[in-house]
């Protein structure tokens, strides 16, 4: 039986701990996502936390299964990113994962002399 | 180029979600993890937007939960809003309870409620015996199997468990107490991917 490796401990309790994200910093990434967001909940980045863990399982899943395709035991950056552009639902990262630097909130472009 | 580490989630606790779900022997690069975390962070930023330009066009200033859970099943991922919308009704039950217990003081199963941690470590859950509830339509001799029922709460699909996977995962209520996450029944849907696609069991197990 292939154990299971998801992530078992669902920490309700506010607090991080080792298998939680850390709420300050989630809320920080919540208020910089739009000029719109004023209010957030005490229970929104609780659900981030538990939704996020998801999504990392879940890309992570898809990510292996390129490896495995590749017969490495090594899961690279490459694998990521086919599995980004392989997912519709991870759409909305494929201009991200496809920018050498991965570096997706520069709004200024370089000036050249 | 400054990193600006402190506007993604950190890689330490990115990795270690990544290690958890995948194969003990396998390594994972140093970029893959930075990739995953520079996805998360675009994750939850995507949503969020979502979620705001809801309440923004509803006149509400607050995103919650809902508005999450909302945003989730907006953008096409249906699977996890149908979980997180029972993790955030958990959680506020949870939030009750505790309010509830600063008055009274609790009389069973303390543990479990103070430390209520939905699911539980790996190095405190002890195994559970699944008993079964109802059988589909397949013969097969049906196993019984222990295994950390609470694990796969929120692993909706691709789980093996001896070559069933499940289907559906859900809790129930017990109805002759009050509402307490250790005396919920965790009914959960199993089918064969081996053999016969149209085996089911529903295992049934006390939290």
């Amino acid at each position: 039986m292939r154990q299971p490796g998801a992530y078992s401990g669902l920490r309700i309790s506010g607090k991080t701990g080792p298998h939680s994200l850390p709420l300050a910093r989630i809320k920080k990434i919540m208020k910089n996502s739009s000029d719109e967001v004023k209010m957030i909940s005490g229970e929104a980045p609780i659900v981030f936390s538990k939704a996020s863990e998801l999504f990392i399982e879940e890309l992570t899943k898809r990510a292996w299964m390129m490896t495995l395709q590749a017969k490495r035991r090594t899961l690279h950056k490459e694998d990521v990113v086919s599995a980004v552009i392989k997912t519709d639902i991870f759409d909305f990262l494929v201009n991200l994962v496809s920018e050498n630097s991965g570096k997706s909130e520069d709004p200024q472009p370089v000036m050249e002399a | 180029m400054v990193e600006e580490q402190d506007k993604l989630l950190p890689i330490a606790n990115v990795g270690r979600i990544m290690r958890y779900i995948l194969p003990r022997h396998a390594k994972i690069s140093k970029e893959a993890k930075e990739t995953m975390q520079e996805c998360v962070t675009e994750f939850i930023s995507f949503v969020t937007s979502e979620a705001s330009d809801k309440c923004h066009k509803e006149n509400r200033k607050t995103v919650n939960g809902e508005d999450i859970c909302w945003a989730l099943n907006s953008l096409g991922f249906d699977n996890f809003s149908e979980v997180m919308l029972r993790y955030l009704h958990k959680f506020r039950e949870f939030e009750r309870q505790k309010s509830e217990q600063n008055k009274a003081s609790s009389t069973e199963e303390k543990d479990e409620v103070t430390s209520y941690e939905l699911g539980l470590q790996p190095d405190t859950f002890a195994p559970l015996k699944f008993q079964i509830l109802d059988k589909g339509e397949s013969s097969s001799a049906n196993p019984s199997f222990e295994d950390r029922g609470l694990q796969y709460l929120f692993l909706i699909y691709e789980s093996m468990i001896d070559g069933y996977s499940i289907d559906k995962i859900g809790v129930q209520d017990h109805l002759c107490k009050p509402i307490n996450y250790s005396s919920a029944i965790l009914c959960i849907t199993v089918s064969s991917r081996n053999s016969d696609p149209f085996f089911s069991e529903k295992y049934r197990t006390w939290l």
